[in-house]
């Protein structure tokens, strides 16, 4: 099982392996001098971490709570993949219909740090 | 594969002793026409301060990353788009321009000083009225003893900032000037507008020069004639031409100042004379094309001061291995690049001395005939906004905004929808036909 924490709220949900997406980014401009073949290339110092997945909350409940831990701190673990929790921030949660039997497959995208 | 150079942007600042965190992004502007910096720094969240507390700022690209500027918070800007909170700042000579002498008919010489002095002396009296800190040391002058026969001329008017009267005094001084350094110190130097032969840094199109520079060769403001004229005694200003007369049909360039007390150097009495300010200062500045370049960009993070001789390599720009003086420095930093814009003049002939090691500027000593000076304040400066300060990253030629257009698009509206309840109402003594009225 994975689970979501922040300060005022803790949910745990089944992270799904289709649609998994870890990508980790930064800030790196690159610009070239007129008249010449030179390149400045700036590191710029941002370097940020996405994940999305699939997670399976067993309950409309469970995904509602979820739903509105959006734009907090809070540490996420995911069964297998973390060996302990690391900082996250839920950006986005998409829905799929609810399924016959209550439970509710989201797609959900986190920025680690 | 391209050559390439890693440049990695810092920026730091630090508020009344206390380092500030979550800075984004800093902008230190300085030039030679206006000789107060500015400072803007955005940080956020948005941190307490009082004004007048004071702000230095640290930044560069990696390789230097140094004290960039230091002045006092007099302002701070409030964004909710983002949002963003910056900090801005003015570097010392902002007092200056801030003390305004409301004495009632204005503050004589003998008040300031005790009398005659010369402009070095009348220039520190000025800070310390101001309150300015200075090293008396750095402020020097032409060692010319001033106010003997126009002390008229040196009032320190009603209403006059202190820094308007150092400037006035500068334009009789033979290019003495009040300048800010990086660390915070106020200089009266003798800043020399043509370039020095040895150029403190060089720059080269294709290695370091990004795109978004300007230059241009400027013969519009050259001139081979130049008229000096000074204080009015009754019978008309004190007055130096050369050549005397002025040639048929040659248009001459006229400089004046007031507190030019004397037509010739060899007329009786003290002060500075007309004919020293023509050949002197004057006549170096105007007898050349006049090379003058903005938008200059680059990423590297050298102490490019205003001041110095830079030289050029862009052919481009069409500037040959081009000594030029640097006039303006904004170095800025965000969270992608470090970069300094650049502007600068040139022409003419060059100064063969060489700038002594860690002097921003060379001050020359006055001699009866130094080597010719460049009076920045003709340059088109004076006419066309200096953008450069305001946002570096505008590409290509910057000049004055265009005025807004005369023509409004107005709605049509039905002549029906007017009468029947619209904003403007028909003239009342406009009759509209029963029949119009239902359609």
């Amino acid at each position: 099982m994975s689970t979501y924490t922040t300060t005022t709220a803790s949910v745990t949900f089944t992270a799904a392996a289709d649609s998994w997406n870890e990508t980790f980014d930064s800030e790196i401009n690159v610009l070239a001098f007129p008249g010449g073949d030179a390149v400045a290339i700036s590191l710029a110092g941002q370097r940020d971490g996405r994940r999305t997945f699939k997670a399976l909350l067993s309950t409309l409940a469970d995904y509602k709570k979820l739903r509105d831990m959006r734009g907090r701190s809070g540490w996420l673990q995911v069964d297998v993949w973390d060996s302990v929790p690391i900082q996250a921030s839920l950006q986005r949660i998409s829905p799929d219909p609810i399924q016959v039997d209550g439970v509710v497959y989201a797609q959900v995208q986190f920025v680690l740090y | 594969m391209p050559t390439s150079t890693i440049y990695t942007p810092s920026v730091s600042a630090v508020l009344n002793g206390t380092s500030l965190t979550g800075v984004q992004k800093a902008r230190v502007a300085t030039s030679l026409s206006n000789p107060v910096a500015r400072l803007y720094v955005k940080v956020y969240p948005a941190v307490s301060y009082n004004d007048g507390d004071s702000l230095t700022i640290t930044m560069g690209s990696g390789t230097n990353n140094v004290l960039s500027a230091t002045g006092n918070v007099w302002q701070a800007d409030y964004t909710n788009d983002g949002p963003t909170f910056e900090l801005v700042g003015r570097g010392p000579l902002f007092k200056a321009e801030k003390y305004y002498n409301n004495v009632q008919g204005g503050l004589s010489l003998v008040s300031l000083v005790g009398g005659p002095a010369t402009d070095e002396v009348i220039a520190r009296a000025v800070l310390t009225k101001a309150g300015v800190s200075f090293t008396a040391g750095n402020i020097a002058g032409t060692g010319l003893v001033r106010g003997t026969l126009a002390p008229d001329a040196y009032i320190w008017k009603q209403g006059e900032s202190a820094l308007a009267y150092l400037q006035r005094l500068s334009k009789a001084s033979l290019g003495y000037v009040m300048v800010e350094t990086i660390g915070g110190d106020v200089l009266r130097v003798q800043v020399l507008g043509r370039s020095h032969g040895t150029a403190s840094y060089s720059l080269n199109q294709g290695v370091d020069i990004f795109g978004g520079g300007h230059a241009q060769m400027d013969a519009f403001a050259k001139f081979s004639a130049v008229t000096v004229t000074g204080f009015n005694y009754g019978a008309g200003a004190v007055t130096f031409s050369n050549p005397k007369p002025i040639p048929d049909g040659v248009q001459a360039y006229v400089f004046s100042s007031d507190m030019i007390e004397r037509a010739e150097e060899n007329d009786p009495g003290a002060g500075i004379s007309a004919a020293n300010v023509a050949r002197n200062f004057v006549e170096g500045e105007v007898e050349h094309t006049q090379i003058r370049v903005s938008g200059l960009r680059t990423p590297r993070d050298d102490l490019f001061q205003v001041g110095q001789t830079h030289l050029v390599d862009a052919s481009w720009l069409g500037l040959s291995n081009q000594l030029l003086t640097c006039i303006s420095v904004t170095r800025e930093c965000d969270d992608k690049w470090f970069s300094q814009t650049l502007e600068y003049i040139g022409g003419g002939a060059v100064i063969e001395q060489a700038i002594p090691d860690g002097e921003q500027f060379y001050a020359l000593p006055y001699q009866l005939r130094p080597r010719r000076l460049r009076d920045y304040t003709y340059t088109y400066s004076a006419q066309i906004p200096n953008l450069v300060g305001q946002d570096a990253m505008v590409p290509g030629r910057q000049s004055l905004p265009m005025p807004d257009s005369a023509w409004k698009i107005r709605q049509y509206r039905q002549w029906l929808s007017v009468i029947s309840g619209g904003v403007i109402s028909p003239p009342s003594a406009f009759v509209i036909p029963p029949n119009r009225v239902n359609g």
